[in-house]
């Protein structure tokens, strides 16, 4: 028992070491703050623990644990208790990052609609290819290319500079 | 992009917050009788609503019984000339009428029927200070409902799986007590009055109408053709 009980924290740390910075990430993208973008990374190894999946492979194990997070970052925006936390909570808050670089780009990316953060970050952060994305939001590819059109056209409306992209 | 990705890059995980997910516990294993408190629940639920329902059962059924006596005697089917009724089943409003302003209980209030009901037009006319026109076929009905309020006739009848309602009164008013708001009107002309007809769907539900000084309504439930409706008043 012991030492599948260790197996498993080996693994888990593996997971962490790998994927951690890629879930926090998306999940960050997805709900604009860093206390909730940690409870979700939390919660992804909670659902790891608990379902223990077997996968196919490395990609695999990427595609499940993307989905598992933009899930329950999806739970989390739908939850009423999201807008009712208390004013006693905000000491627990997670620090958010000082942007050295690139702000104005964040800010511009944060500002846009839920459907389109999540697909210009898994495209532009992630290297996810549309069928990939299209695949990890159950969404048709023409959906996929259509938000990201539509994304990169309030990027560059909103970004007085301008923004270079790479086409789809 | 390449700016989305430096400032993406300066979110990591900190060493608190890995410590914390490595110390995660698998979630204790669900109880083999985590169903006993969702069914004793819904057992809660059932009898709270078996009791409700039958509290108000038995109340529904003490208002009928206090509404139904003179009803179900034969002599309260009487219409004109004495003739019985046999099978008169008038709209709830119409039933619960008392001959008396007798009393029903309705969620524990005490409401007086403002309708007096009659067993024969004769005496109905009689506490009247008008003599009513009833114009048709409406006059020679048998199985009419005979009810008075005040200065106002009320006739109720059932023809073809359709309740009626013939209301006059003196005056201008409008008798029918039919505040629906309908989507079609159309005109008709009765002896020289104009009479409204109302309803949806071209079908009609009511007609009102004034004539020499008095009021007019008639209401069909369910709503009915237009020569239906004022085949009553022609016929």
């Amino acid at each position: 028992m012991g030492q599948v009980s260790f197996a498993r924290d080996e693994r888990l740390a593996e997971t962490l070491d790998l994927y951690g910075n890629m879930i926090l990430r998306i999940a960050f993208s997805c709900l604009k703050n860093m206390t909730d973008a940690e409870d979700v990374l939390q919660d992804v190894f909670l659902k790891l623990i608990e379902k223990q999946p077997v996968f196919e492979s490395d990609e695999h194990e990427k595609a499940w644990l993307i989905r598992v997070t933009i899930n329950l970052c999806r739970n989390r925006l739908r939850s009423p208790w999201r807008y009712h936390r208390d004013l006693e909570d905000v000491s627990l808050t997670a620090p958010e990052p000082d942007w050295q670089e690139g702000s104005e780009v964040m800010e511009a990316v944060l500002a846009l609609p839920e459907k389109y953060r999540e697909v210009i970050h898994l495209f532009y952060y992630e290297d996810c290819s549309v069928a990939q994305i299209a695949g990890l939001l159950k969404k048709k590819e023409a959906t996929v290319r259509s938000l990201l059109f539509r994304a990169r056209a309030m990027l560059k409306k909103s970004l007085k500079g301008g923004v270079e992209f790479e086409e789809v | 992009m390449k700016r989305y990705k430096a400032a993406m890059d300066q979110i990591v995980v900190s060493d608190a917050l890995r410590q914390r997910v490595l110390s995660l516990e698998k979630p204790a294993a669900v109880s083999r009788w985590r169903w006993v408190r969702p069914v004793c629940g819904a057992a809660a639920c059932a009898v709270v609503v078996a009791v409700t329902g039958l509290w108000f059962g038995l109340d529904g059924q003490k208002s009928t019984d206090l509404a139904a006596p003179n009803l179900a005697t034969p002599e309260a089917g009487t219409a004109t000339g004495g003739e019985e009724t046999a099978d008169v089943n008038m709209a709830p409003s119409v039933r619960e009428q008392e001959p008396t302003a007798d009393a029903n209980l309705l969620d524990g209030m005490t409401l007086a029927n403002p309708f007096t009901q009659w067993d024969s037009l004769e005496d109905a006319v009689a506490t009247l200070s008008f003599e009513p026109v009833l114009p048709g076929r409406i006059a020679v009905l048998s199985g009419l409902q005979i009810s008075t309020m005040d200065q106002m006739l009320q006739l109720c009848w059932q023809a073809d799986g359709v309740d009626y309602c013939y209301r006059t009164a003196p005056g201008d008013d409008d008798v029918s007590g039919d505040w629906n708001g309908y989507s079609q009107t159309w005109s008709w002309i009765l002896s020289g009055s104009e009479v409204t007809l109302k309803g949806e769907d071209d079908l009609c539900s009511l007609a009102v109408w004034q004539a020499d000084g008095y009021s007019f309504s008639l209401s069909a439930s369910p709503a009915v053709s237009q020569e239906t409706l004022t085949g009553w008043l022609t016929e």
